[in-house]
């Protein structure tokens, strides 16, 4: 299949009274993980993305918005995300992320992220089979207690093998 | 590459400037794959990908998203941007160019703010989009 002809509409806002599927999937929070930012990991993250706005560098830089993907660091055998849910890794896609910024984000800053499944649903695919659509938010509070940012995971699981 | 740019400034409709990566080349994903702490080998490990029917190791979908965000953060600024929203569609293979687009489609206060919501693509050198998706920044007022 292709990604752009099953791609949801708009599962973001797809309502949980709205979901199909899954019988049951625990949605509250997961356990907290703690999440340094570094300044040397904010500069090699500027650099492999190829960007080179001096905000991203010295004394009160800034990290760049696809930044906190680098959670992946931080989390050991997945966080709070799909707890329950039984996925098979080789039929998932990424079919969409989305980040919301309140604060900015620093090297210095200790972020304590916690995540959650915010929905699961099933939508047929164009091609026949189901698609399971699940929505993962991760919250990343800073060390004054303020909410800097979420960030919010639509991943695809597909009936089939995922072709290009 | 940052010039402030202020609410006054920017007019509904108006193109946010390009940004081209060239010849996307399978060290820029090892580079994002150990940046990002993504190492899903599909990404990395070439007999991998041919093993799960890939032609080649294909680019991290967030690699591209960040060309995207690149795209706009030039424009609006890093500390403006408030919600940056994309949805892959086709991958990105090495040897892409990789042309991040976008513009301003609507202005207005929200929140105490002056804001404005935007489109960006990413497409490749056959105008296929790669990434789609959205934005909204926070501007600062003139006066």
């Amino acid at each position: 299949m292709s990604a752009s002809e099953t791609r949801p509409q708009k599962p973001g806002e797809a309502s949980p009274s709205s979901a199909r599927g899954p019988e049951s999937f625990d949605k509250s929070w997961g356990e907290p993980i703690t999440m340094r930012v570094e300044y040397g990991k904010v500069r090699e993250f500027a650099r492999a993305i190829k960007d080179a706005n001096p905000a991203y560098a010295g004394d009160g830089a800034l990290a760049p918005p696809t930044f906190l993907m680098t959670i992946a660091h931080w989390i050991e055998g997945g966080m709070g995300g799909m707890r329950n849910l039984k996925l098979d890794y080789r039929r998932l896609l990424h079919g969409e992320q989305e980040f919301e910024y309140l604060r900015p984000i620093r090297p210095g800053d200790v972020l304590t992220a916690r995540g959650r499944t915010k929905d699961v649903f099933e939508k047929d695919g164009k091609r026949g089979g189901k698609m399971l659509f699940v929505i993962t938010e991760t919250e990343f509070t800073n060390q004054r207690g303020e909410v800097a940012a979420y960030s919010r995971s639509t991943l695809i699981q597909t009936e089939g093998a995922v072709q290009a | 590459m940052s010039v402030r740019r202020y609410f006054q400034d920017v007019t509904e409709g108006e193109e946010l400037p390009p940004v081209v990566v060239e010849n996307l080349s399978r060290t820029d994903l090892v580079r994002y794959a150990g940046a990002s702490g993504d190492f899903n080998p599909i990404h990395h490990d070439e007999e991998f990908a041919h093993v799960a029917g890939q032609p080649s190791v294909f680019g991290h979908g967030m690699l591209t998203a960040a060309f995207v965000g690149r795209c706009v953060t030039d424009f609006v600024g890093p500390d403006s941007l408030r919600r940056l929203k994309v949805r892959f569609a086709t991958r990105v293979w090495p040897g892409d160019t990789i042309v991040s687009m976008g513009k301003v489609t609507r202005k207005y206060e929200a929140d105490g703010e002056r804001r404005i919501d935007g489109e960006v693509q990413a497409v490749n050198q056959k105008g296929e989009v790669a990434v789609s998706g959205s934005f909204t920044a926070a501007l600062p007022s003139r006066g």
